[in-house]
């Protein structure tokens, strides 16, 4: 028999404010914190708006102190005490950035023309190697320093698996508690995204919405706006007040192609039915849908929920959080978690922002505007990369 | 855990594409290191030309970054031998952050100035319009795994674990997990990454002292139930005949020394960081590896076993429990993948402490600081050491992220 793993405490830092409660009720609310970027000139850019975290612009690393508050917070609502050993820390991140300034000298040292100047390029980057410190960018750095923080000498895990991470981050802490090597976990997903190299980068692939307008399943969408924060759980083998469990955990890839999503779904099949049979249901109240605005992928998802559930559908609602934050891109899907989660503990399904003109090929019980109000003892969420990695999870009342 | 069958194995590494013969090549102080164009010269264990039996396409090799490109070659290499992929095999990757396509941001950058100015308009249309638009595929890490995955149809659950060291640890025990628990019959896991990237090795420039010797590589097994991996059949060679590294290799090794009591086989050499400085150690040699691509065969060829992998922090109580998990397996052979002299030292140390009958061989005396290859790489030595008759062996990953990896095979699964 399975260890249940028990959803203990939750923490964000989002554009909507630095902790979980603010950002739900904005959300709740309907509100949009996608902005034109003011810390970076963006003219010019394929897309000059983001759902942007605000800070000193101190710290070398922001993905590190956005997720240091973001376990802060869920780690005190966790009331767990645990031996450190028991512990694990599991985490979605990609690479941290070297400022765009050093990435230019570097390509300059590189010489002009067609030649690239390899050793002229090594003496530069040897120059400026104390403005390329891996602590600060790479994918590591973030669950390493985590785990010495808190304390924590479990297993120490990050997957970067695109716009999947958090949420096979979460896939993958479940598999340690239920497996018995570990009795909690730090579980989650961090991104900070709103950068001049990542934005030059989804916008040359033309994935960004050239509106400017994150609007996950409407007959308008044209692309996905960029976001940042944290979302953060502690997962635990012990219920204590915990009103949510991890019930079930699915992946899958898709093995169709880099960008874009089987056109049948079944990738996104089967990762949701795998983690619907894992947790032993076949219906939800609530789907918080990976959704990102892009016309493609939304119309697959919305093909892919209607082959899962069927007639069952009617039953449940779907909601989409990039409409109001963005694309968190590694953290999406802990985001998304949290939605799901939210919907089981407190019964509040938060809308998809931007949703106004629901497409037609997108036909689903969608909720939007206001968040709608409905006892929930199932949820879904999904996650679906580039390059075809699902993951999906599923809740449900403990 | 049970321990799971491994029923078929790959390498690229600076030998060259196959893993038989990788623990006599450390025990005979083989080197494969050369100077690396794409490091203005740098001493580095790249690999050799790929063999075109598993050599990606020209066409695709221009979506891949390094890493997916060897992971896909040293895919192509565990199937050749007459494994077959099936859609709903799990894969699970170390993969490494590998870096921006130079040549790409290159391409911008002159159109981007306006007079002696940076212009972050004309950067963002000029700029932008000049480089492949693909290229933002080359920064994706979990393309080390999805590239293979898709080129081979496979729809398994699946995890890119980023690693500098011990991550490909965590993805092997994801690997044995998912495979135990029944959420897949099969698995291939290990790990892919070059550090032969100038922004990598100026990173690991800056981390290591004395330097690191970058170095690339992939390698992969599939796993099975244990009940898959019963019976034992001769490997056979497959493939065309290549050698490794080409002329111009410069050692790097400080010497080998006996393989047991307390002696370390295979230690990397301090300082060599260009071909100048590196020079060549008296006792290295070049040594061809002549052979098969890698071997596989049927589905109910057994390699070994996988009993264990797992990853600690290295605190004191991570490293004792590591060491004493290791004492318990009692394996006859140890091998070494440490991220850097000083670790490789201290670990050296603590190993021969625990286990001082036992052989230790430093896998990264030839392949080089492979990042997320790395241990993927050393896990081969230890399954070499099974074909050369060990009953078990071990594998230690101190990673540079603080974390410590163990992983262990046997010949038998008991």
């Amino acid at each position: 028999m399975k260890r249940r793993v028990f959803v203990r405490g939750i923490g964000c830092v989002s554009a909507f404010g630095r902790s979980w409660p603010s950002t739900s009720e904005a959300l709740a609310a309907g509100r949009v914190a996608i902005a034109p970027v003011e810390h970076f000139d963006f003219r010019g850019f394929p897309s000059q708006v983001a759902a942007a975290v605000r800070d000193d612009g101190a710290q070398p690393d922001r993905r590190r102190a956005m997720a240091f508050s973001a376990v802060e917070e869920a780690w005190l609502a966790s009331g767990l005490s645990v031996d450190p050993v028991r512990l694990g820390v599991f985490l979605g991140a990609e690479s941290g950035r070297a400022s765009l300034e050093v990435v230019l000298r570097l390509s300059r040292a590189a010489g002009p023309g067609p030649g690239f100047d390899y050793d002229g390029f090594r003496r530069a980057a040897l120059g400026l190697g104390d403005r390329m410190d891996a602590t600060a960018v790479s994918p590591a750095a973030v669950s390493s320093a985590l785990a010495a923080k808190f304390g924590a000498l479990g297993p120490c895990e990050t997957i970067s698996l695109a716009c999947s991470s958090g949420a096979a981050a979460l896939v993958e802490a479940t598999r340690a508690i239920r497996a018995g090597e570990i009795d909690a976990a730090i579980a989650g997903g961090v991104g900070a995204d709103v950068d001049p190299m990542m934005l030059a980068g989804f916008g040359l692939l033309g994935a960004l919405s050239s509106r400017g307008v994150s609007r996950p399943f409407d007959a308008h969408r044209d692309g996905f706006v960029v976001g940042e924060g944290a979302a953060i759980v502690v997962l635990s083998a012990e219920r204590g007040a915990a009103s949510v469990e991890l019930a079930g955990v699915g992946r899958s890839l898709d093995a169709h192609h880099l960008t874009a999503p089987d056109p049948g779904g079944e990738g996104a099949v089967l990762a949701m039915s795998r983690a619907l049979r894992d947790a032993g249901l076949d219906s939800v109240g609530y789907v918080q849908a990976h959704g990102t605005s892009t016309p493609l992928n939304d119309e697959v998802e919305a093909v892919a929920l209607r082959r899962v559930f069927g007639a069952r559908l009617a039953d449940a609602r779907v909601g989409s959080v990039k409409g109001a934050l963005g694309h968190w891109i590694a953290g999406a899907g802990a985001l998304g978690f949290l939605c799901a989660v939210h919907s089981v503990a407190r019964g509040e399904l938060l809308p998809t922002a931007g949703l106004t003109v629901p497409d037609p090929r997108c036909e689903l019980p969608h909720v939007a505007g206001l968040a709608a109000r409905a006892s929930v003892d199932a949820a879904l969420c999904n996650a679906f990369a580039f390059g075809g990695a699902n993951s999906c999870l599923v809740v449900r009342r403990a | 855990m049970k321990p799971v069958a491994i029923l078929a194995a790959s390498a690229l590494g600076a030998h060259g594409a196959d893993w038989r013969g990788v623990a006599g090549l450390i025990r005979a102080g083989a080197a494969f290191a050369s100077p690396c164009a794409e490091l203005g010269g740098v001493v580095g264990a790249q690999v050799p030309v790929i063999p075109a039996a598993i050599a990606v396409e020209p066409r695709a090799r221009k979506l891949m970054h390094r890493g997916a490109e060897l992971a896909c070659s040293a895919m192509r290499a565990l199937l050749v031998g007459g494994v077959t992929a099936e859609a709903q095999d799990g894969m699970f990757l170390g993969v490494g952050a590998s870096g921006i396509a130079l040549h790409e941001v290159q391409a911008m950058v002159p159109v981007s100035f306006e007079g002696p100015s940076f212009s972050q308009a004309r950067f963002a249309t000029e700029g932008l319009l000049a480089c492949n638009p693909l290229f933002a595929f080359q920064m994706m890490n979990n393309f080390t795994l999805c590239h293979p995955a898709i080129r081979h149809g496979l729809q398994g659950p699946n995890a890119a674990l980023f690693s500098r060291g011990a991550g490909t640890v965590g993805a092997l025990a994801e690997a044995m997990a998912a495979v135990n628990s029944g959420e897949c019959e099969r698995a291939i896991a290990g790990g892919a990454d070059s550090a032969l990237h100038p922004i990598t090795w100026s990173e690991l420039r800056r981390d290591r002292d004395p330097p690191a010797v970058p170095g690339e590589g992939a390698a992969l097994v599939l796993l099975a139930p244990q009940a898959a991996g019963s019976s034992r059949r001769p490997l056979r060679d497959v493939g065309e005949e290549f050698t490794g590294a080409g002329s111009g290799s410069v050692g790097l090794l400080a010497g080998p020394g006996r393989g047991t009591g307390g002696q370390v086989m295979g230690t990397v050499a301090p300082g060599a960081s260009s071909a100048e400085a590196a020079g060549l150690p008296a006792r290295s040699a070049r040594v061809p590896v002549t052979g098969g691509v890698p071997t596989a065969s049927g589905a109910d060829l057994s390699l070994g076993f996988l009993h264990r992998s797992e990853v600690r922090r290295a605190s004191p109580l991570g490293v004792r429990e590591t060491l004493s998990a290791l004492a318990a397996f009692e394996p006859s052979g140890v091998v070494l993948a440490a991220c850097g002299a000083h670790r490789m030292a201290e670990w050296s140390r603590s190993v021969v402490a625990a286990l001082p009958a036992s052989e230790l061989l430093a896998s990264s005396s030839i392949f080089g600081e492979a990042l997320a290859a790395s241990a993927a790489l050393g896990l081969l030595v230890a399954l070499d050491l099974l074909r050369e008759g060990a009953g078990r062996a071990a594998l230690v990953v101190a990673g540079p992220d603080g974390e410590l990896g163990l992983v262990c095979v046997s010949r038998s699964a008991s």
